[in-house]
């Protein structure tokens, strides 16, 4: 061991203390991730695995066993990308995760706005704009199908507040159906975006907003000029995160309108619950839920590279004051 | 041109009283250093002039008008920050021309007028850098010429320096001084290093748990300290003080303690018997080799400076008591040896128990 303490010449191998650091601090990783790996070995890879087999065996529950299904091959999903029936799906699930997303940023964002200054009973203010996101999406959808009656309190009150006969039929206007939806996903997660922006509100250094003031910008140039710059990361995340969950909105379309009137609220959760559970067409699902995961594993790694760079960009923007101390 | 008068400003936060009924103007043109401990209310002072905080009561006028509810932007004053708070996505040159965009100024003179300050304070090169690229003082000063670009009629600067290191301030201390004789604008300086104040100010203002205790020039509150409190904290090395007790006999009145029974000069005369502390700065401190000192104390440690010599005396209180003489003729003392001292008369300072100074009425 006196032997490792002796320098070397070129480049001495690292001393023992160093290599059994990096071995427990590896160790201590796996340690950490383990519980995880174990999981996805146990639960989500047969999963997986079993649906990756479903989606080249044609079978259903009526079928026999399933593991003397007939091997199609890829037909399954030839069968499902040329069904123009999944491609509404997709139309209308981007529609809906788009359009709510980017209400519930826009209120969560103002919310946030009102709210990152501390005032008297903020409190109060916060945990009341929180609620929704408290609220179980089922409990959201049965309490929207007794307000939204044609002739219910909402059309009531909007009648009322605009003096004239307002009456959409929120539930039965395939026109507008997946459109109310979307509303009550905003009502449902706009407390997401807000605690999120609020917290990149909070998290921007005070000084730079001052010296905005001091040089004269308004308000609205404080925000246009320094707030909303240094919040591009967070406004991502928030974004990026909200429209991962609004593609997989299954409770309320499905408890409101089980994809009807039509096939107005047949988004991608409700195509392929339906295709797997009510037609039983239990092949032709899981390749669709294949088909849907690659495009979210796309969407999420374009995601990842964007927020990455974000946060990059944003580590160098502020590692000025670190310098400075020195 | 800018005349800033505040008019029994105070500040609450919460149940803690951060400014307490301050009452002081500000010359156009001066160079005003708030000084004190951290927390002493000197930045919050600082704030309520920008517009950051608003007054609990008092008023603040500038040129007379009071700006109590003036937003911040309409005040027409400058300020730089103690971290900088440069904006981080812009660069250089878009940070300086940040103020005059707000201002709406037409682009070619904006070009100019930023070229032009960033000369003046020698960043002319860093232009197209980001903040994140550029040094501690660097960004600092960025941060003033950003600031020196609107022309306001007072600058704001709250504890500029302190985030860097010393070489740094000195230089950038230089800078400041510059600038405020370059420009003739009132300047509004917080520290609480009281170097920073005794080089920079016209007039110093020492703040203590959010009161003024003395206003002056620097000089004025070096030689002059109205208490305990100011005489310990300007002056580096501190100030002698020793805690004893005025004694009023038949030979006068004279100063006790431990190591010190001296004659106080005629001046105290009338001073009270019992418990003061003796004051006395270091350079007015004499050693008399050979001669007969007013106390003779032993050496504790000796720290040639070049210039000058430190000597550390025992004279049994906390803090050595200290003397500076010149050169190094006083390097060779070894410790232990016992030395006799003379204190200036003139320089000697007495301070009631509670930290009041004894005034003479001289």
């Amino acid at each position: 061991m006196a032997v490792a303490a002796a320098p070397a010449a070129g480049l001495p191998p690292p001393p023992a203390r160093v290599v059994s650091r990096r071995r427990a601090i590896r160790l201590f990783k796996i340690s950490l991730l383990s519980p995880l790996i174990v999981m996805f070995a146990l639960v989500l890879m047969p999963a997986l695995l079993l649906q990756l087999y479903f989606s080249f065996h044609q079978w259903t529950v009526y079928l026999g066993t399933w593991w003397d299904a007939e091997f199609v091959g890829l037909d399954l999903f030839q069968e499902v990308l040329t069904d123009p029936r999944f491609g509404w799906a997709i139309v209308r699930s981007l529609l809906f995760a788009t359009g709510s997303t980017i209400g519930c940023f826009v209120f969560g964002f103002l919310l946030a706005y009102l709210m990152y200054e501390p005032f008297r009973g903020n409190a109060v203010y916060y945990i009341i704009f929180i609620l929704p996101m408290l609220t179980v999406p089922v409990v959201v959808a049965y309490t929207a199908e007794m307000m939204l009656y044609q002739s219910g309190p909402i059309n009531d009150i909007l009648s009322r507040l605009s003096g004239t006969e307002f009456k959409p039929a929120w539930l039965s206007d395939p026109n507008i159906a997946l459109a109310t939806v979307g509303l009550l996903e905003i009502w449902n997660w706009t407390p997401f975006s807000f605690i999120i922006m609020l917290a990149g509100l909070s998290a921007i250094p005070k000084e730079p907003i001052e010296a905005a003031e001091i040089l004269g910008a308004s308000k609205w140039r404080i925000f246009w000029e320094v707030q909303l710059p240094l919040l591009r990361p967070v406004i991502l995340l928030a974004l990026v995160l909200r429209f991962l969950e609004a593609m997989a909105e299954f409770p309320k379309t499905w408890a409101l309108f089980q994809g009807g009137p039509g096939s107005a609220t047949e988004t991608l959760p409700i195509y392929i619950f339906m295709t797997t559970w009510q037609y039983f067409q239990i092949s032709k699902g899981a390749a669709m839920s294949y088909i849907v995961m690659l495009m979210m594993i796309v969407i999420v790694l374009l995601a990842i590279r964007l927020l990455r760079r974000e946060k990059q960009s944003l580590d160098k923007m502020y590692e000025q004051p670190s310098k400075a101390e020195g | 041109m800018a005349r800033i008068e505040l008019v029994n400003l105070e500040k609450s936060f919460g149940a803690v009283k951060a400014v307490k009924d301050l009452t002081f103007t500000i010359e156009d043109g001066e160079f005003i250093v708030f000084v004190g401990p951290s927390g002493c209310g000197q930045t919050t002072t600082l704030r309520m002039i920008a517009g950051f905080e608003d007054p609990t009561s008092g008023e603040i006028r500038i040129n007379g008008k009071v700006v109590n509810d003036l937003e911040p932007r309409d005040r027409g004053l400058g300020m730089v920050f103690q971290s900088h708070a440069l904006f981080p996505h812009k660069n250089v040159a878009q940070n300086i021309e940040f103020g005059l965009r707000m201002k709406k100024v037409p682009a070619e003179e904006r070009v100019r007028r930023v070229r032009e300050v960033a000369d003046m304070v020698r960043i002319g090169h860093l232009l197209d850098k980001m903040p994140s690229q550029c040094s501690g003082g660097e960004s600092q000063r960025v941060a003033l010429a950003r600031t020196l670009v609107t022309n306001p009629s007072t600058f704001l600067l709250d504890e500029p320096l302190s985030s860097l290191d010393a070489k740094l301030r000195r230089e950038l201390r230089a800078e400041c001084d510059r600038l405020h004789q370059a420009l003739k604008r009132t300047f509004i300086f917080v520290t609480h290093d009281q170097e920073e104040a005794m080089t920079l100010a016209d007039r110093i203002v020492v703040m203590r748990n959010g009161e003024i205790v003395q206003v002056g020039s620097p000089m004025e509150i070096y030689s002059n300290p109205v208490n305990y409190f100011v005489a310990d904290f300007f002056g580096s090395p501190s100030m002698n003080l020793v805690a004893g007790e005025i004694v009023q006999g038949t030979a006068g009145t004279r100063f006790r303690a431990p190591h010190f029974d001296i004659a106080l000069p005629t001046r105290f005369g009338t001073a009270k018997p019992g418990a003061a502390t003796l004051g006395i700065r270091p350079e007015s401190v004499g050693v008399a080799i050979g001669a007969k000192g007013d106390i003779e104390l032993p050496v504790r440690l000796v720290e040639p400076l070049g210039k000058d010599t430190l000597l550390y005396f025992d004279a049994g209180t906390e803090r050595a008591f200290v003397a500076v003489t010149e050169g190094l003729s006083m390097a060779e003392i070894k410790v232990d040896e016992r030395i006799p001292l003379t204190l200036d008369p003139l320089r000697i300072h007495l301070f009631e128990s509670d930290g009041r100074r004894i005034d003479t009425g001289a």
